[in-house]
């Protein structure tokens, strides 16, 4: 999608031939290249999940609502003898796709983790004490709200922020905040992922099949003993991901939670030296002939470097290369279109607004965030546990706590587990977290506009 | 299997199956030597069909019959697709298989003996003729009878198993020798084609027929238009396939199809391609901060050193592995499992299939390349290639005599809903293996003798 292909730093280089996509023909010149500069642009991601968003709300009220449905309940089976799996499609969206989406995002936190913000504790406390405060303090208000009912389970629906949502708020609203604001949003909404993946895996996951989750453990664990030894071969640890991600469908615990210990298991360091791999690419261009008879007969020189050149990027790089066009312009578009799809009947509104759910998910992401996050890391700067970036004041404080609260993706990812499905309480739950991801960004606008003035 | 980097330089870091620890130095390398030599595809080929008949014929034989009957189904909404395992291989993964053969016949006809005329002729008279006697023997003997449809078991020859006898009765095969071999082969294997796709297919259905023409134009199309990521191609691949399968073609020709669409020439010139190279040895640094700073220019140049070489011989590189040692085992595996119970046996001997088979294939090879070869080369058609005679044709034609992967292809194809007669086809599938291999190594060695101790030059043993 955006790979890099030949003519990817868009300067043309003499005798590079270009792909179709990168030719002056007419699709690829008033079509595909225009696209492809916007879907660089760092907000484009968030651009098209709203925009799948809009589009399922619209087709599940509009006279085909019935194929919206159909569409998504959709059996997709695999059957072998007399074994059977059998999934719709949207669970094949959330269960088998957003794998994908959960493993990127345990790349970024092993990069966070290891070369970025969070590896030095002096500019990573004040974040990590801040996500600690915006989950904490809406989980507690959306438990305040539904205490003593059954839709008690759902409090951790708003404890989730999302990234790109979050992200695309502050580029637009706040272009003229500190510089230093957006890692330290990052750093904040990566803590937070963290959370919600805890939270996934120890509240919202059913009837722990142990044997499967010791299958997981062992699998990691020759992830980690093939890496000690060196195998590098890709083929490899994709079987064993994929058999680690089946394990974990099987044992009850959220399926996605695979993606993020593979993400985690994945190395951050390349296998080559940098300078070695460059004397070797000297030395293949010596070698070489520009017309090798037979043709081919210089193949295994190319193949080799081709081979090197990758391996002085480290894994990390490579796969979050190759993986992120996809989720963010696949696999979350389609997540949004799959779950987003909520009936607006009057009546359905009318539960809502009367629904001890809905008041506490909207209550929890619009106040519960803002208060949790600013106010904790106001109280952490105070304490002087850490130091805030140059620049960053308390305003700045509250508009990423506003914004934080912009709780999508992961939040309506909760729902589906909290709730089951089809029920009121879900049809509520999602009602609660469009309405507060709405409020949350509109005010974070506002917060950061005013505070700038 | 596609990490072919040479242990010799200390400054690149091995991954392990080249590292020095003591699995790779005692089981991998040794197994990588086997696996590189020429041999080793038909000697694992052999060792999957002994299995298979071992275990056919052994207290597990349930178990055989079990596994390879399992249904294994795909299913969207109201659509599925199910097929017992052992179909999966012969028309899933054997289509993997076919594309090699595929990229073989394109590069042949491109590049190699068959874009020459005088080259190719001598081969492709033998090829024909190595196919047409032993199908009219085939015929003649069972004209009128259940099994005259399996006429096209008894026409191909098994590439592998030839190549392999050749390189174990002859230390240093003449070149003349090998490649006659070879480009016989590959006509062989285009008519075999040509065979299953016009007389096998199970009533036609031409909608699904046309979609699958579709793919290929669109195929063909994108590559026109230089589309060069692999995965539009992969899709319409697929989607190839399963029109085919749908069309009661044998959904495996998708293969040769998708091979002989393959480029076999680079995408970029190589000068060029070697010039960015130096260039981004320029621009990046040993220690980018942040790490990772510079993957783009290295991922670029993976990319272009990576265009520097054809999809032809990319594609091959990554597929041939996996067609030697995991496809074709796996279907002589699911296939050669003949259970040979006394009433088989018996039933085999008088039943007229596998006797055609037997005799057609083994005799009607010799008779029909060497034949071919000697009315070629008096009527002054053709010449004996380089280092060859009449005594190491007819020695290679009876190695040809071997039928056995493309044969029980076929056999598949023809005896749709007779596993009688397909059992029998079976059996006569392993004589001619029992007969032909022995044979054809024998008369090798005593054709090639006196060539042996000067490789490469005339052999004079007449017969």
């Amino acid at each position: 999608m955006t790979s890099t292909g030949p003519g990817h730093d868009g300067r043309a280089r003499p005798g590079i031939r270009v792909p179709w996509a990168h030719s002056d023909r007419p699709v690829p010149r008033i079509v595909l290249r225009p696209l492809q500069a916007y879907l660089r642009a760092s907000s484009a991601s968030a651009v098209v999940l709203l925009a799948a968003v809009i589009l399922a709300l619209v087709w599940a009220n509009s006279p085909w609502r019935d194929a919206y449905e159909r569409l998504w309940t959709t059996s997709f089976s695999v059957r072998v003898g007399a074994r059977v799996i059998t999934e719709d499609l949207r669970h094949v969206v959330t269960d088998g796709l957003m794998s994908l989406f959960f493993l990127v995002v345990g790349l970024e936190i092993k990069r966070e983790l290891t070369t970025g913000e969070l590896q030095r504790w002096r500019a990573a406390s004040i974040p990590i004490v801040a996500a600690l405060g915006g989950m904490v303090v809406p989980a507690l208000i959306y438990a305040a709200v539904t205490r003593g009912t059954p839709a008690v389970r759902g409090w951790g629906v708003p404890m989730a922020t999302d990234i790109a949502f979050a992200l695309a708020v502050l580029t637009l609203a706040a272009s003229r905040a500190p510089t230093d604001l957006r890692p330290f949003l990052l750093s904040l909404a990566i803590v937070d992922d963290i959370g919600a993946i805890v939270v996934i895996a120890l509240f919202y996951s059913e009837g722990i099949e142990w044997p499967a989750l010791l299958a997981v453990v062992l699998i990691a664990l020759a992830i980690v003993g093939l890496q000690r030894i060196h195998v590098r071969a890709t083929a490899v640890y994709l079987v064993l991901g994929f058999v680690l991600w089946f394990a974990m469908f099987e044992s009850g615990v959220h399926a996605t939670i695979a993606g993020v210990i593979l993400g985690l298991l994945t190395p951050s360091k390349p296998f080559q030296r940098p300078r070695q791999v460059s004397e070797e690419a000297r030395r293949t261009a010596d070698e070489t002939v520009d017309d090798p008879s037979p043709p081919d007969v210089d193949a295994g020189s190319w193949m080799r470097l081709s081979w090197l050149s990758r391996e002085a990027v480290s894994p990390l790089a490579r796969v979050e290369h190759a993986l992120l066009p996809w989720t963010s312009f696949v696999v979350l578009p389609l997540f949004g279109l799959s779950n987003a799809g909520i009936r607006l009947s009057a009546s359905a509104l009318g539960d809502a607004v009367g629904s001890r759910i809905t008041l506490g998910i909207v209550l929890g992401l619009v106040v519960g965030k803002l208060v949790g996050v600013w106010g904790s890391a106001s109280f952490a700067a105070r304490a002087r546990m850490g130091s805030l970036p140059i620049g960053v004041r308390g305003r700045d404080l509250a508009g990423v706590g506003q914004v934080a609260g912009i709780g999508f993706t992961v939040s309506l990812f909760v729902a589906e587990l909290a709730f089951r499905e089809g029920s009121p309480g879900l049809a509520e739950a999602k009602i609660g977290v469009l309405t507060a991801s709405v409020l949350a960004g509109a005010l974070g606008v506002v917060v950061f506009r005013a505070g700038r003035r | 299997m596609t990490d072919d980097t040479p242990i010799s330089l200390p400054v690149i870091r091995p991954s392990w199956a080249q590292s020095q620890r003591l699995v790779p130095r005692r089981v991998i390398r040794p197994l990588q030597e086997f696996l590189r030599a020429s041999t080793s595809g038909g000697i694992l080929l052999v060792a999957a069909a002994i299995v298979a008949l071992v275990w056919a014929n052994s207290p597990f034989a349930d178990g055989y019959v079990r596994l390879w009957g399992t249904r294994v189904s795909l299913g969207v909404g109201d659509w599925t697709v199910t097929e017992i395992l052992r179909d999966w291989v012969n028309d899933g993964l054997m289509s993997l298989f076919f594309l090699v053969a595929g990229l073989e016949i394109k590069r042949e006809l491109l590049i190699g003996e068959l874009s020459d005329l005088r080259t190719a002729i001598l081969p492709a008279i033998a090829a024909v003729g190595g196919m047409t006697v032993p199908a009219l023997m085939y015929l003649a003997m069972n004209a009128g009878g259940p099994g005259a449809r399996g006429w096209g078991i008894a026409m191909p020859t098994d590439i592998a198993f030839t190549l392999g006898i050749l390189a174990l009765a002859v230390r240093n095969a003449p070149a003349g020798l090998r490649s006659f071999v070879l480009t016989l082969a590959i006509v062989d294997d285009i008519l075999t084609i040509v065979v299953i796709a016009a007389f096998y297919p199970t009533d036609i259905r031409f909608p699904p027929l046309l979609l699958a023409a579709a793919a290929a134009v669109a195929m063909a199309l994108l590559s026109r238009i230089h589309v060069r990521t692999i995965s539009p191609y992969v899709v319409l691949g697929v989607a190839m396939w399963l029109a085919m399968d749908a069309s009661g073609v044998e959904p495996a020709l998708a293969g040769v199809v998708v091979g002989l669409l393959t480029p076999a020439l680079p995408f970029q010139r190589p000068r060029h391609v070697s010039e960015e190279a130096v260039r981004v040895a320029d621009e990046t640094v040993d220690e980018p901060d942040p790490p990772d700073a510079d993957a783009h220019w290295w991922l670029r140049l993976a990319w272009l050193s990576k265009e520097a070489v054809s999809p032809l011989a990319r594609v091959e590189h990554v597929l041939l592995p996996w067609t030697t040692f995991a496809v074709l085992p796996l279907f002589a595996l699911a296939n050669a499992g003949v259970h040979l119970s006394s009433g088989a046996l018996s039933a085999a001997v008088h039943g007229r299939v596998a006797l055609g088979i037997a005799v057609g294939h083994v005799a009607g090879k010799i008779l029909g390349i060497g034949g071919a070869v000697w009315l070629a080369v008096r009527l002054g058609i053709g010449r004996l290639p380089e280092g060859t005679s009449f005594g190491s044709i007819f020695a290679v034609a009876t190695a040809a005599g071997v039928a056995f992967t493309v044969s029980l292809f076929v056999a598949g194809a023809a005896f749709v809903g007779r596993p009688d007669l397909m059992e029998e086809a079976k059996v006569g599938i392993l004589l001619t293996a029992l007969i032909g291999g022995p044979a054809g190594y024998l008369w090798l060695r005593l054709a090639t003798r006196s060539g042996r101790a000067i490789p490469g030059e005339a052999i004079d043993a007449h017969p």
